[in-house]
């Protein structure tokens, strides 16, 4: 038995020829925030709904604190784990609160202490003033909050969240993941499938990255960085004119720029400008370029598209 | 530009395999169904017999006459009330032997075509035989043609039948009453023209017939024995013998009780089950798309992760369409009863109307959600749907009375639930069987009904496993 909420082993699973996941793998700490990375068709969703219960893979076991994930869904593991889909699953003609009380019931929340959850929630995602309103005449940002409180309103151990920020405005966007940080904090254990490389760098502690069905690098980011592109920066220097010649181990980077990798930028900067004046170079500018997790993914997933429509 | 975007469209349907099905498939389809249901099919196919109750009160030979001509027209089938009583009927049978008294007949076969047991019937009274083709008397014996007012077409083409079968089947008494008649208005015959007489009525007259005619006794009207002119007119506008019709709901439950608030013959009381069949189902219909809507929404997805299965989520909706339709019909019925005067405020009918709008929602709802589950998208369910309740509602009589249709349709129509709801509610608000409750003659297809639930709901929950878990 292990002491991970979630453990997800070597789970194959099928789709006719296609294969959808291939020997998925990964576990989630106890609460932590994961992202689960991968271009389209690499096989989030699909995952996403295997851990669920509401897809039968063709092999490998999905662990939910302790327990084996049936197909169908353990009723025992029903108040471990919260599941936000991507779609916004809610009744557009009912308002909040009618579908809180819905969904609470559906998620086995008691009738008594249900209406206290109803209010901590709707003050939690900002929608206390909006509670009675027929949710169709909502924002997408405030939909998108109320679909994530109709998955935790029973308190899950676990919460699965399948691209919760899609769609959104910079401000909702913020709101959600400061709903997510809060969750954390009260111990809440989270997946989350994103497109957003900087959500993902941003409230994740740890990340997977999944393409074509397997799961191919997972750790921080730090260390995905450093097993993937390494610790060199980059540095771009802006010159005021077009230099004949640049110091050993820089290129021309457009009309009026160079670039250079340096491994440790404040031993090897001060070095690098003396080199530009010696050449009788004038540096006007310059910057360095953190690694981002853009590059990271492209690293492992490749710059070619993916038209596979199975995620 | 014009040109690029009907290219456009044309792709598009030609891609979309169902739309290009439901455009040039369903015509097709919708025609053969409708040309089967309303033409007969390919004319090939013999057209329904109708089912006339008969009864012969003269045992005369022009009667005997009249009803073996019936008889052996393709377009009728007559059954004595004994073929009626045989079966399972709920007509009283408490005469051991031939019941020969007129008003007993003529109530016991009003009321067997009120059950619906037969299209009409015709009483051929004692004494039609002495006034046969005698047109001068005003109280010549008239037969009585019993039938049902939700079919007209039987009861004009019984008249005309029950003309020509008269006409055809005694031609030597026809010649005898009319030789009798110009004898009247003409003076007696000259010898040639006696001797013609005699030579015509041979050729065309059988033994015992002849002789009546030659008697001429058997034939002479009341008032023409003594060699005068009849004081009423000579008139053939009555035909060869006088029919009187009747309607057999007057008969049967009383000209006050079969009079409704805008008239005698209210056939929306008839008409009222048909719509509230076919109504009930396109209402269905329309709401079963919300099983699939939640499917595409993503919250059936939702609902199934948490404590409720398919089997719940099924129930939920299915005891909302029976909830739905119940009350469609309810305000449907009561609508109809207050604007068009629908007879519906007796206890009888109120109970009968109750029970048949409960079971006939639970199959429609079953039988539509049924549907739901075999489809894949609203799309699919819209299109699906309209095509098989307009087949149904078409053969199971909703659009049209299912007499007028072959009787193979009538047969297929059997399976179709609709069929079985419609006819429940036709016993309600139309037949009815005497010394039987309302309640009690529907038992049969409120369980018909139930039994057809209990199975579209059986395969709903098989079809929607693939909901349940993929």
């Amino acid at each position: 038995m292990t002491s991970e909420p979630l453990v997800v082993e070597n789970v194959v699973r099928r789709f006719q020829e296609r294969l959808a996941l291939n020997e998925a793998s990964f576990s989630l700490h106890r609460g932590e925030c994961l992202a689960l990375l991968g271009p389209n068709g690499a096989g989030k969703t699909t995952l996403i709904r295997v851990i669920s219960g509401r897809l039968k893979p063709d092999s490998g076991s999905v662990q939910i604190q302790g327990r084996m994930q049936k197909p169908g869904g353990d009723p025992e593991l029903l108040c471990s784990l919260g599941i936000i889909p991507q779609n916004i699953a809610l009744y557009e003609n009912l308002t909040a609160r009618e579908n809180m009380e819905l969904f609470g019931r559906v998620f086995g929340v008691s009738r008594v202490g249900l209406p206290a959850k109803i209010r901590e929630s709707l003050e939690w995602t900002g929608l206390d003033d909006r509670a009675d309103e027929p949710i169709s005449g909502f924002s997408g940002g405030m939909q998108r909050r109320l679909n994530i409180a109709c998955g935790i309103l029973h308190d899950p151990a676990i919460l699965l969240l399948d691209e919760p920020t899609v769609g959104v405005d910079p401000q909702s966007r913020q709101r959600i993941w400061l709903m997510l940080r809060q969750l954390q904090d009260r111990g809440v254990s989270i997946v989350l499938t994103t497109h957003q490389l900087d959500e993902a760098q941003q409230i994740c502690d740890r990340i997977v990255i999944m393409d074509r069905g397997r799961t191919i690098a997972s750790g921080t980011f730090d260390s995905l960085v450093d097993a993937s592109i390494g610790r060199k920066r980059k540095v771009i220097f802006t010159v005021s004119d077009s230099a004949q010649s640049l110091p050993a181990g820089c290129s021309a980077y457009g009309s009026d720029a160079a670039e250079c990798c340096v491994d440790d930028v404040v031993a090897e900067l001060p070095l690098r400008l003396q080199q530009f004046a010696a050449l009788g170079i004038r540096v006007t500018d310059l910057s360095v370029q953190v690694p981002t997790l853009q590059a990271v993914f492209l690293h492992y997933t490749g710059h070619a598209l993916r038209e596979s429509s199975i995620d | 530009m014009i040109p690029a975007l009907v290219k456009a469209q044309c792709l598009s349907l030609l891609r979309d395999r169902m739309a290009l099905l439901l455009s040039f498939a369903l015509p097709c389809v919708m025609f053969s169904v409708f040309a089967v249901v309303f033409g007969g099919g390919s004319g090939k196919s013999a057209p329904q017999q109708l089912k006339v109750l008969i009864a012969d009160l003269d045992h005369s030979e022009v009667s005997a006459a009249i009803v073996r001509s019936l008889s052996e027209l393709k377009q009728l089938k007559l059954l004595s009330s004994a073929d009626v009583e045989s079966g399972d009927t709920g007509i009283r049978t408490e005469p051991s032997a031939p019941d020969t008294d007129l008003s007993n007949v003529r109530i016991r076969l009003a009321e067997a075509v009120q059950a619906g047991k037969a299209a009409a019937a015709i009483i051929i009274p004692s004494g039609l035989q002495e006034s046969f083709a005698d047109f001068s008397a005003s109280d010549r014996s008239a037969i009585l043609l019993i039938h049902d007012p939700a079919n007209p077409l039987a009861e004009q083409m019984l008249t005309g039948l029950l003309q020509a079968a008269a006409f055809t089947s005694a031609p030597t008494v026809l010649l005898a009453k009319g030789l009798e008649q110009f004898r009247n208005f003409g003076g007696p015959f000259s010898v040639m023209q006696e001797s013609a007489a005699k030579a015509m009525t041979s050729v065309l007259g059988r033994p015992g017939v002849d002789a009546m005619a030659d008697s001429g006794s058997a034939a002479d009207p009341p008032g023409t024995s003594s060699g005068q002119p009849p004081q009423s007119s000579l008139s053939m506008t009555n035909g060869i013998v006088r029919i009187e019709s009747n309607s057999a709901r007057e008969i049967a439950v009383g000209p006050e009780r079969a009079e409704s608030k805008i008239g005698p013959a209210n056939m929306i009381s008839y008409y009222a089950a048909g719509i509230a069949v076919m109504f009930i189902m396109f209402s269905m219909s329309g709401a079963s798309c919300s099983l699939l809507e939640h499917q595409e929404r993503g919250t059936l997805e939702r609902m199934l992760s948490g404590r409720m299965t398919i089997q719940h989520l099924l129930a939920g909706h299915w005891i909302f369409y029976v909830a739905i339709g119940v009350a469609q019909i309810s305000l449907m019925l009561v609508y109809a009863s207050l604007v068009f005067g629908l007879n519906l405020w007796s206890p009888e009918t109120l109970s009968g109307a109750g029970l048949m709008a409960l079971t006939g929602s639970m199959a429609s709802a079953s039988f539509i959600m049924m549907l739901a589950t075999f489809c894949r998208t609203r799309r699919q369910l819209e299109g699906f749907s309209s095509i098989v309740i307009l087949i149904m509602s078409a053969i199971g009589g909703s659009m049209m009375p299912r007499f007028i249709m072959p009787e193979f349709v009538i047969r297929i129509s059997s399976v179709a639930f609709n069929s079985w709801a419609l006819d429940g509610f036709l016993k309600v608000f139309w037949y009815r069987t005497p010394g039987q409750s309302v309640v009690v003659s529907i038992l049969p297809e409120m369980a018909v009904l139930l039994v057809m639930a209990g199975v579209f709901l059986t395969i709903a929950f098989r079809s929607s496993r693939r909901w349940a878990i993929s």
